[in-house]
């Protein structure tokens, strides 16, 4: 390969690199947008305040959710827009730009109350878009800290309210695009700073973005299928003709989904226990010569074979 | 190993799941069961890496630049994405590229690094182990391998260079060589004009003496020999002080060598004795195999230990030819028996030569600012040391570090 070669391959790994970065960026944006509009969706009206704001009472969740994604928007927007002023914009000039707004604001309205519940549904507004406004932070200016509390609030608004609705599919959906949004989000930082710092070749990190994404859509399905499949435990057991003992250990209860949670999850965590400290690996290997027998192809070079006595039989004890 | 992420992501989940549970939130609930089982599917997989890490040289000199490459291969059956990490040791600074690589490797695919290392201390060294960490893509889950790929390397030091030795043995092997004895004889050094004698060779008249003298008149030489020489050099814990690029056991080694390969060039037997927690000795030898392995055994001397020149003497005075000059390349510093050793080696006519780099010089160096009173008083007591030395019959080369050894070699000391 010549150097022009070579230099023009390059160059278009690069690019490609990149395009893969922003795709995550845009990605992970998607998500967090989605899990945002779902939570929304769910506790629509729930708080106290909103019942009381003019503005948010009775809001749809596409209105509630764009309202909240533009004022997350320009907050975030905010530190670049000031760049292109042509003079230097100081803490001075921000007090002064507040308090400016506020008189704008109260000469508006021109009474005291109206100006306060208006002042109240912008903080709740901007509160409600906390984790839109630091997720979009974190991704767009690769910062692990914001997307960590982007993840609290998201969390203390999904907590603060007492959700009594059993919605399985809505509940589910809005893990999933919340976990899609962490995992992006951190992938996305993560890339960003090996592209930025060169420690992972444009070829080789555009190459990753492929499998990881590949390999997420893959884990993310079974992960819903595996957590849909632990909380509806009694209609798998009772499907397989035990609902008898799915009753009698009161799988059907908020206990015994947490219990089969437990049972579930705890064994798989200890399989992969026994896993990272190779004990599975004899079992796998047997798996594999199983397979190979059973396919009729030859068994890989260097695996491992039961051992057998020379007659070609298995030992019976 | 767990990593960070996967360490919240988990302490998340319990919390959101217990949260739920107690709240009897199912939304906290079912995120945290998705947590959880994000984590426990994650990856199941250990793709095998296979690093080959060649060193294309096994010897090299203080100072070189060494290129070393390491491939890795995924010979497993699915991609994965690895880092590799190779140990250099410390004395070692790495003067281009990077001793650790990143690369997500498809099945079958190789990477490359490559990275330069400049050798500036002598010694020997191991390169290795190659360190192997295997991530799952959402970077979960790590683990570490050290694999068995370790690689030598000797660092020799630079030869000096000598032009003459201050060896000047009454007491020589009687064989043509290269050190002047103070006799007349065959050789190449003009030593003294005498009268003609019948039978002298007529081209050893000095025409021009014996026109000036009106009488016939001939150059006499300086016989020169062999001659056997054990070179003793103190490494004693004392000797490593100073910087690991500059203290007093670097220039005796570095002196020891070079003066070694001279005398060896010159077919001149040479031995080897060091001390520092342990006596080690070569016994005297010649040839070039003799130069490897002083050379080897130099590069492998390190300062440790306290053990006095007298003691080593003694140890060493049974390999010891007779009459043999003894050359102790030392700093002279915390070395009660010196003037012992050297009052039992003139007892038993050996010759002893001191070559001293001096280790006040180089804490002069390091010191920045005025010269204490205490250090001019050491100075003192060093001078003090030498002239002692010298009144019993050695000869001392106080060897400043900022001259080089061959200066210092001409000189040859101003007593003996």
């Amino acid at each position: 390969m010549t150097d022009e070669t070579s230099s023009a391959a390059r160059t278009e790994y690069a690019y490609l690199a990149r395009d893969r970065v922003l795709l995550l960026m845009i990605l992970s944006s998607a998500f967090l947008f989605l899990s945002f509009a779902m939570n929304w969706e769910m506790n629509r009206g729930s708080f106290e305040v909103m019942d009381r704001s003019d503005i948010l009472h009775g809001l749809g969740t596409v209105e509630a959710s764009l309202i909240a994604l533009a004022v997350a928007a320009v907050i975030v927007a905010l530190p670049e827009a000031k760049r292109s002023l042509w003079f230097e914009y100081t803490a001075l000039h921000l007090v002064a730009t507040v308090v400016g707004v506020l008189v704008l604001l109260l000469v508006v309205t021109w009474d005291l109350k109206v100006f306060v519940n208006v002042l109240v549904q912008t903080f709740v507004l901007v509160f409600f878009s906390a984790p839109l406004i630091f997720g979009l932070f974190g991704v767009l200016h690769h910062r692990p800290v914001h997307l960590v509390i982007s993840a609290m609030f998201s969390f203390f608004i999904a907590g603060g309210v007492r959700n009594t609705a059993f919605e399985l599919p809505y509940l589910l959906l809005f893990g999933l695009f919340f976990l899609l949004f962490i995992e992006l989000a951190e992938s996305t930082v993560r890339c960003w700073n090996l592209l930025d710092e060169k420690r992972l070749s444009e070829q080789h990190l555009a190459s990753f973005v492929d499998h990881y994404l590949r390999n997420l859509a893959i884990f993310m399905t079974v992960s819903v299928v595996l957590t849909m499949l632990v909380l509806n435990l009694h209609y798998v057991i009772g499907a397989l003709g035990l609902s008898a003992l799915a009753d009698s250990v009161e799988l059907r209860t908020v206990y015994g989904q947490v219990m089969s949670c437990v049972v579930v999850l705890g064994s798989l965590g200890l399989l992969r226990f026994l896993h990272d400290r190779g004990y599975t690996a004899p079992w796998m290997a047997r798996l594999k010569a199983l397979r190979a027998r059973l396919t009729g192809r030859a068994p890989e070079a260097g695996a491992y074979v039961p051992p057998a006595e020379p007659n070609g039989r298995y030992p019976t004890k | 190993m767990w990593t960070m992420k996967a360490a919240t992501l988990a302490s998340a989940g319990i919390l959101s799941g217990m949260a739920g549970f107690l709240l009897r939130d199912f939304q906290l609930l079912v995120l945290g069961v998705m947590f959880i089982s994000f984590l426990a599917l994650n990856r199941f997989f250990r793709p095998k890496i296979k690093v080959e890490r060649p060193i294309p040289y096994y010897k090299v000199f203080e100072g070189d630049l060494v290129d070393l490459y390491a491939y890795v291969r995924n010979e497993g059956g699915e991609s994965a994405l690895v880092e590799v990490y190779d140990s250099v040791p410390t004395q070692m600074r790495i003067a281009a590229g990077d001793n650790s690589i990143l690369a997500h490797l498809s099945p079958g695919e190789e990477a490359a690094m490559a990275y330069t290392v400049e050798t500036p201390l002598r010694g020997h060294y191991v390169f290795g182990p190659v360190m192997v960490r295997r991530r799952d893509y959402s970077y979960l889950f790590f683990d570490e391998e050290k694999l068995i790929e370790r690689g030598y390397l000797s660092v020799y030091p630079r030869l000096e260079e000598i032009h003459t030795t201050p060896i000047r043995s009454r007491y020589m092997i009687p064989y043509f060589g290269t050190i002047g004895c103070r006799q007349a004889g065959l050789g190449s050094e003009f030593y003294y004009i005498r009268d003609y004698v019948m039978g002298d060779a007529f081209k050893r008249i000095n025409w021009k003496a014996s026109v000036r003298h009106q009488k016939w008149l001939v150059n006499e030489y300086e016989k020169e020999n062999l001659c056997d020489v054990m070179v003793f050099v103190d490494a004693r814990a004392i000797t490593g002080k100073g910087s690991p690029l500059r203290n007093p056991l670097e220039y005796s080694v570095k002196a020891a060598v070079s003066l070694s390969t001279h005398l060896l060039k010159s077919r001149n037997e040479v031995g080897l004795v060091t001390y520092n927690d342990e006596v080690k000795a070569i016994f005297p030898s010649i040839g070039e195999r003799q130069v490897q392995i002083i050379t080897s055994a130099l590069v492998g001397t390190y300062a440790r230990g306290d053990i006095p020149l007298l003691t080593a003497v003694e140890l060493a005075l049974p390999h010891l030819h007779p009459r043999c000059t003894v050359f102790v390349i030392s700093s002279l510093d915390g070395d009660e028996t010196l003037v012992k050793a050297v009052q039992l080696m003139r007892d038993r006519n050996y010759e002893v030569i001191f070559l001293s780099p001096s280790l006040l010089d180089i804490e002069k160096d390091m010191v920045v600012g005025h010269v204490s009173i205490r250090s001019e008083m050491f100075q003192q007591e060093r001078d003090n040391l030498i002239c002692e030395l010298r009144a019993r019959g050695a000869v001392v080369m106080d060897w400043n570090i900022h001259q080089p050894l061959y200066r210092v070699l001409d000189k040859g000391g101003l007593a003996g």
